[in-house]
């Protein structure tokens, strides 16, 4: 046998694998298909089931989330929630104090707690505060110790012999 | 990490931002009581505030955090009860008591002597009794009823608040009660301040006087 015949006869072994190979997977799809509605197929009785079981684990903890949620607003009464300021709008407190070390807000609005304002460029000091509509006495407490007026206020009044700064704010949110 | 443990730290992640674990009513009564004052004092301390409480002028976090602020404060605690009965009192006749909580929180944060508060308080208090039969005397009463005459609580308590406000920032800024100016001061207030609706505004420029308002001012620097 020289070679050939040799190479004839090898591929022709190999095209009746290939053709006995390919016969046996016609029509393969339709099977697996047929076979996969046989082993998970409901029985008719059986209540029609709309996620797969992950899916319904994600959404039993999504449920729950849910439930904790409005049992917090239910038990945090006057907390409100925390995406909704009750029509309140932010007021931007700003004062340019270049040389100071840090700067802080008291008034109505938060107790008299000083409140820090964060420091920009050139030196200008600002924060934004959501209040509610009404008139607000505060001033800005310098470095610390040192209690002063805002240059931009509404108005100015006198509270324990110190200078009070006052802003309004309208219904809208807006300083008048 | 089992079921319970997954979810009392959810409830825990959840709710915390919500303030659920705010105080309550009998934590604000509580530490009421913890405060060395008489037994009588500590009655109407706890009544006023929690009437206060009940009809919406305070919440439950505002009175706790006042009280502990007064409780924390380090004073005198002849100074802390003349304050705190002021206060009470004020809630149990109905006043807005904004402007005296915000008055201690200022003297407290400017470290000001707590008996020069109180005595601030007292003051104000009287100043706020005067405005209040004041607008009364106009028409602008606290509606008792649903359809009954009057307005708004919140809508008085304001008006009250910032007239109030006006007549003792007027005599405390060294003004004469009689300068002419107090009306306009009085009316602009009312007008910015966005708590005020228009019909409480429009009764009032209708009705409120010059010699109303001196009035109540002569009595604000007879008393400083």
């Amino acid at each position: 046998m020289n070679d050939k015949q040799l190479d004839a006869l090898l591929r022709g072994s190999l095209n009746n694998d290939v053709d006995a190979k390919a016969s046996a997977l016609e029509g393969i799809e339709d099977r697996v298909c047929r076979a996969l509605k046989t082993k998970f197929e409901r029985p008719a009785s059986a209540p029609r089931s709309w996620f797969a079981p992950r899916l319904r684990l994600s959404l039993a903890f999504a449920g729950t989330a849910l439930a904790m949620l409005l049992v917090g607003v239910l038990i945090g009464g006057n907390a409100g929630l925390p995406w909704t300021n009750g029509g309140n709008r932010g007021i931007t407190f700003v004062v340019a104090l270049p040389e100071a070390s840090s700067v802080a807000v008291a008034g109505d609005f938060n107790d008299w707690q000083p409140v820090a304002l964060k420091k920009g460029s050139n030196g200008v000091w600002s924060l934004e505060l959501d209040l509610s509509p009404g008139r607000y006495e505060y001033a800005f407490v310098i470095d610390g110790v040192a209690w002063k007026p805002d240059p931009r206020a509404d108005e100015y009044v006198k509270s324990y012999g110190f200078t009070n700064s006052v802003k309004y704010v309208g219904t809208k949110g807006e300083t008048s | 990490m089992n079921t319970k443990t997954v979810l009392l730290a959810l409830a825990i992640v959840v709710s915390l931002p919500l303030g659920v674990w705010a105080a309550s009513k009998a934590d604000v009564s509580n530490l009421v009581g913890s405060m060395p004052l008489a037994p009588s004092v500590i009655n109407t301390v706890n009544a006023g505030f929690q009437r206060g409480i009940d009809d919406g002028r305070l919440t439950v976090d505002e009175a706790f955090g006042f009280l502990q602020r007064i409780a924390t404060s380090g004073a005198a605690i002849e100074d802390r009860q003349t304050i705190l009965l002021a206060i009470a009192q004020s809630l149990l006749e109905d006043l807005p008591v904004e402007m005296l909580v915000n008055k201690v929180d200022e003297g407290l944060a400017r470290g000001l002597p707590l008996d020069v508060v109180a005595k601030e308080i007292v003051e104000r208090r009287q100043t706020l009794i005067e405005v209040r039969a004041l607008m009364a005397q106009k028409g602008v009463t606290i509606q008792q009823q649903p359809n009954g005459p009057g307005f708004a609580r919140t809508a008085v308590d304001a008006a009250i608040t910032d007239s109030a406000t006006v007549l003792e920032s007027h005599i405390r800024s060294g003004k004469k009660p009689n300068d002419g100016t107090l009306l306009n001061a009085t009316l602009t207030t009312l007008q910015r301040d966005g708590r005020v609706p228009s019909t409480v505004f429009s009764a009032l420029a209708g009705t409120l006087g010059e010699a109303d308002l001196a009035r109540v001012a002569t009595n604000i620097e007879s008393r400083i």
